[in-house]
């Protein structure tokens, strides 16, 4: 029996220590960047689509919260002639209303028409696009789910959850979306009637309209002109993203900070489980010199499964890692994690050199 | 014979390298278990008298891999029939235990069937009877006579202040240190 075969006896323990170590350690190197990505440029993606955004009088940011992102409630209505006006703006390419407030079992239930589906990439993978009241589609995830498929029953309710009071009118799946943005994942689309047909509306109503724009230049006379409507209110969605930024900014320079001194401590762990392992090791090391070892083979034989343990062991954390927040650079981390493989094994080296 | 390492240096008496036993005596501290290693090569040195054939080594205090079981070490280190061996030394059925389960006397009986059977011509022997009663340190020189008629031109070097193992090697060549 070889050295490498009793070596396995303990690959449980080794694996463990190694992939906890190596993983805790990416995971605080890679956090703040997840949380940069996915806060920031994410949402960069999608606020730089739209040029501007017009809702009911209030604050900017919670209009385009609500319209983009789902995550604040809608400032109010805008009546119909107000989109009406701004889609036959000559300075407007193309303007989408949108009408929320709204939610099935809690995902928020969208009323828009057609050109919405275009803007953010999502594409139909069954059925066909709500055209009347009361037909809705959704991303297959979401279907799934919520275990419906084409032709199945939903209900409605008024407000952000489902604890709201409950419309009248069913509505019936006719689609199923391919969606990209993790909003539109997670939200149920119909057109804009069968908002006002489940709330009895006697006045057609959106709650914001989505503009693009024929020139950049129209974002500088704009302004101006939403000023002096009443009830208007206009947000450019990569100036509020911009001042969103700068709060959180800090926050994560701050985290990154705090990540660094986190991931320095977790190498010294590390380094110092390397040491360890040689003194536990001394035994083995002085059989095998009894027995005619000579360093170099000593070497690969105690530690040269350890270290396949170990390199699969990072492999496996910085992989799991990458699935958990996607395609980024990785040079920065496996430069450090390799590093300080190195250097343990240095060390190691010229202990087993003196010994 | 003058041996240096790092910053020692220790004179030794001649060498006899004829084939047979050879006992190493001499008071502590005398370098008496420093030969042995020398001429294993796990001690770097300086003129180090040149032993052709291959050597085994049974230190003092034999240094055993902790997670493995005696069965597990002998087969990675012993040639096949070092069952018969341990048969006689009547450790056997100790064969499945790790090292830390077995007593003094039985580890230095593993550690001389190890030794005995590596397919070396010279055994570097460093108190191989020391923690072994009457009986035991009996059987275990019966075993180095059986292995010195086995291989006529093989050799022991023996470092021991065991009188039970002078007696039994009275005929041996003595190196006092």
């Amino acid at each position: 029996m070889s050295l490498w075969l009793l070596q396995w006896k303990r690959k449980w323990a080794t694996l463990f220590i190694v992939c906890l170590l190596a993983f805790i350690t990416g995971v605080f190197i890679k956090a703040p960047r997840a949380l940069e990505h996915y806060i920031f440029h994410q949402w960069e993606e999608s606020a730089s689509q739209i040029d501007l955004i017009v809702g009911y009088k209030g604050s900017p940011i919670q209009i385009v919260a609500s319209t983009l992102y789902r995550l604040e409630n809608p400032t109010g209505n805008i009546p119909a002639a107000t989109y009406e006006f701004w889609r036959e703006h000559p300075l407007v390419e193309l303007a989408t209303p949108i009408a929320l407030g709204d939610n099935v079992q809690g995902h928020p239930l969208v009323g828009t028409d057609s050109s919405y589906y275009p803007w953010f990439g999502i594409l139909l993978k069954e059925g066909h696009f709500p055209s009347i009241s009361g037909e809705v589609v959704l991303d297959a995830a979401l279907a799934d789910q919520l275990k419906v498929g084409i032709g199945a029953s939903l209900t409605s309710a008024h407000g952000s959850d489902s604890r709201g009071e409950s419309h009248e009118h069913p509505l019936k799946v006719v689609g199923i979306l391919e969606a990209k943005r993790s909003a539109d994942q997670s939200a149920l689309f119909t057109v804009p009637q069968t908002y006002w047909t489940s709330h009895h509306s006697v006045e057609q109503s959106y709650t914001s309209v989505m503009l693009k724009l024929k020139s950049k230049a129209a974002m500088l006379i704009l302004p101006n002109i939403i000023s002096e409507r009443p009830d208007e209110q206009g947000a450019f969605p990569v100036f509020i993203f911009g001042q969103l930024q700068k709060q959180w900014q800090p926050t994560i320079d701050q985290s990154t900070r705090w990540s660094w001194i986190i991931a320095a401590g977790v190498i010294l762990l590390f380094i110092t489980y390397i040491s360890n392992m040689y003194h536990s090791e001394l035994n083995t090391i002085a059989f095998l010199r009894n027995h005619h070892g000579n360093t170099a083979s000593i070497f690969i034989q105690v530690f040269g499964n350890v270290v396949v343990l170990m390199l699969l062991g990072l492999f496996l954390s910085v992989m799991i890692i990458q699935g958990m927040i996607g395609v980024l650079p990785v040079v920065e981390e496996w430069t450090a994690m390799l590093l300080t493989v190195v250097l343990g094994l240095g060390l190691l080296w010229i202990k087993l050199r003196k010994s | 014979m003058i041996v240096t390492f790092e910053e020692h240096t220790i004179s030794y008496p001649s060498l006899d390298l004829s084939a047979g036993i050879h006992l190493i005596t001499g008071a502590s501290g005398t370098g008496k278990t420093t030969l042995l290693r020398v001429l294993h090569g796990v001690q770097q040195a300086n003129n180090k008298p040149a032993l052709e054939g291959l050597s085994a080594l049974m230190p003092q205090h034999p240094q055993w891999i902790e997670y493995a079981t005696m069965k597990e070490l002998l087969s990675m280190k012993a040639v096949d029939g070092f069952e018969e061996d341990a048969v006689a030394l009547g450790i056997e059925h100790l064969l499945h235990r790790f090292p830390h389960q077995l007593s003094i006397g039985q580890l230095q009986r593993f550690a001389l069937v190890l030794a005995l059977n590596q397919g070396a011509s010279i055994l570097l022997l460093d108190e191989p009877t020391s923690a072994l009663d009457d009986d035991w340190a009996e059987k275990a020189c019966e075993l180095l006579d059986l292995w010195l008629r086995a291989n006529p031109r093989g050799r022991i070097y023996a470092v021991t202040h065991d009188q039970r193992m002078k007696d039994s090697f009275n005929h041996a060549n003595t190196l006092t240190l």
